[in-house]
C-alpha cells in the first residue's frame, strides 16, 4: 500500500473511531463489528486476533458489571470496544516510516510528529514486554488453572508494569541526553 | 588545556543503599580510561551520574565548566541496554534526527546518518526500525548514533557484552580513531587491554586503584579480589 492510502486509511478509521463514541443501538453494533471484522483481517492469524482482544474484552466486563450495579448505560462497554479497536486499527495502518522521513524541525508539525513517534515507541514496549513476559510465565507454568497458575499470572503481570516503567524511564533519560526532550 | 571531565568526591545512592561513595578522578582531553569492576561494582550508576541522569552528591566537572545543559551536549553514552535510545521506525532516521534538530538539511542529514550506518556495517538495515536487529548490531547502531553528536567525551557502559569477535576488533579500531575523551566500562580486560591505557577499578563503590591498564592487569591479586578473574 502506498503511504497516501495508508494516510487516508487510518485517519478514516481515527474518524470512524471518534464518531463510534457517540453511537448507541444498531449503529453501534454495526460499528463494533466492523471494527471487529477490520481487526481480524489486520491480524491475519485468527488465535492471536482473537487473544489480543483479551484485555479490552475483560476491560469491557468490568464496565459493563459497573454499569449493571450503577445503572449506568451499558452501551458503554461497546463503545469502548469499537473506539479501542478502531483507534488500534488507525496505529496499525498509518504509514509511520513515510511521516518519520518528513520530520523537519521547521516544520511546525515537529513536536507533534515526536510526540507520536514516542507513543508509538511506548506502545510497542508495552507490547514487547508483555509478549516476552507471558513467553517467560508460560515457559514454567502449564495453564491458569493448575497450582501457581494465579499468582503467577498475578506476579508476571506486576512485572509487565515494572519493566515498562524502567524501560521508559531509560527511554526519557536517553531523549534527555540527546537534547531532544528536558 | 582543561581536563574533559573532572570527578570530585562523587557519592550516590538508591535509596538508603549506598552504591557510590567518595568516587574522584579526571579524565584528559583525548584520554580513553577504562573503569572495571564486577557485577553490581557500580560501573553503570557511575555513568549515569557523570551523564547527569542520577543526582549525585559531589561535583562532576566537563571541560572546565559545572555540569550543566549545554556543557552536557558535549558528551554522548551508549546505555548498557540500548534499545531505547532508538525508536525512529527507520534506523537512519534515528541517526539523522540529531542533525536535523541542530537544524542540518533533511538531505544532507539522511546522507551523513546512511553513510555513518555502513561505517558500522549497518547499511542493509538503513530502512528497518532497531527493534529488528540483534542485540549486538543494536549496540553498534547505538554506538553510531552517539557519534552523530561528534561527542568530546564518549561513555561506553559495557560496550563489547553482546558482541562476537569481529564486532569486537571492528569496535575497537572504530574506537581508536575516534577524537574524543572515552570513558568505558566493561569486564572484558581483553578489550580494556586493547582500547585504554588507564583504568579505575571499582570495588563495592569505591575506587580501588587507579593506574595504567598494563600495571592493573598484572596485578592478579587486585583483579582476583575485585572478582575480575
Ligand atoms: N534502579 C535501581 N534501584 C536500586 N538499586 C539499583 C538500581 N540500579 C542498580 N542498583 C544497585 O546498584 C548497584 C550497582 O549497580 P550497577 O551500577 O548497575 O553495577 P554495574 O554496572 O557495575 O554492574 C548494584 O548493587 C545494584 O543492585
Ligand atoms: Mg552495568
Amino acid at each position: 500500500m502506498g503511504h497516501a492510502l495508508r494516510l487516508a486509511a487510518s485517519g478514516g478509521l481515527l474518524a470512524a473511531a471518534v464518531i463510534s463514541a457517540r453511537l448507541a443501538g444498531i449503529p453501534l453494533a454495526a460499528a463494533a463489528g466492523a471494527a471487529f471484522a477490520i481487526h481480524l483481517a489486520l491480524r491475519r492469524r485468527l488465535r492471536a486476533a482473537l487473544l489480543s482482544l483479551v484485555p479490552i474484552a475483560m476491560f469491557a466486563g468490568v464496565i459493563l458489571a459497573l454499569g449493571w450495579f450503577g445503572g449506568a448505560d451499558p452501551a458503554l462497554a461497546a463503545r469502548t470496544i469499537a473506539v479501542f479497536l478502531l483507534s488500534t486499527a488507525a496505529f496499525r495502518v498509518a504509514p509511520w516510516k513515510w511521516a518519520a522521513s518528513q520530520l523537519s524541525p521547521r516544520s511546525r508539525l515537529y513536536t507533534f510528529g515526536l510526540f507520536l513517534l514516542f507513543v508509538r515507541h511506548f506502545a510497542e514496549i508495552l507490547a514487547a514486554e508483555s509478549r516476552r513476559t507471558l513467553q517467560a510465565r508460560g515457559l514454567c507454568v502449564r495453564g491458569t488453572l493448575g497450582r501457581g497458575g494465579f499468582s503467577s499470572l498475578g506476579w508476571a503481570v506486576v512485572s509487565i508494569f515494572r519493566r515498562t516503567l524502567l524501560r521508559a524511564e531509560r527511554f526519557h533519560a536517553a531523549q534527555s541526553l540527546a537534547g531532544i526532550v528536558s | 588545556m582543561t581536563a574533559a571531565l573532572e570527578v570530585s568526591r562523587l557519592s550516590f545512592g538508591y535509596g538508603s543503599q549506598p552504591v557510590l561513595e567518595d568516587i574522584s578522578f579526571t579524565v584528559g582531553r583525548n584520554e580513553s580510561v577504562g573503569i572495571v569492576g564486577a557485577n553490581g561494582s557500580g560501573k553503570s550508576t557511575l555513568l549515569w551520574c557523570i551523564a547527569g541522569l542520577l543526582r549525585a552528591k559531589g561535583t562532576v566537572r566537563l571541560f572546565g565548566e559545572p555540569s550543566s545543559r549545554s556543557s552536557r551536549a558535549r558528551l554522548a553514552m551508549v546505555f548498557q541496554n540500548p534499545e531505547d535510545q532508538l525508536f525512529m521506525p527507520a534506523l537512519v532516521q534515528d541517526l539523522a534526527l540529531p542533525l536535523l534538530n541542530r537544524g542540518v538539511e533533511r538531505e544532507k542529514a539522511f546522507r551523513e546518518a546512511g553513510a555513518r550506518l555502513a561505517d558500522f556495517g549497518l547499511e542493509d538495515y538503513r530502512d528497518r526500525p532497531a527493534a529488528h536487529l540483534s542485540l549486538g548490531q543494536r549496540k553498534r547502531a547505538a554506538l553510531a548514533l552517539a557519534l552523530m553528536r561528534d561527542p568530546e567525551l564518549l561513555l561506553l557502559d559495557e560496550p563489547t557484552a553482546e558482541l562476537d569477535g569481529r564486532a569486537v576488533r571492528l569496535l575497537a579500531g572504530a574506537l581508536e580513531r575516534i577524537p574524543a575523551a572515552k570513558l568505558i566500562a566493561t569486564h572484558d580486560l581483553g578489550f580494556l587491554r586493547r582500547t585504554t591505557t588507564r583504568t579505575l577499578l571499582l570495588r563495592a563503590g569505591r575506587i580501588a586503584a587507579d593506574g595504567p591498564t598494563e600495571e592493573l592487569l598484572a596485578n592478579e591479586p587486585l583483579l582476583e579480589q575485585a572478582g575480575l578473574i
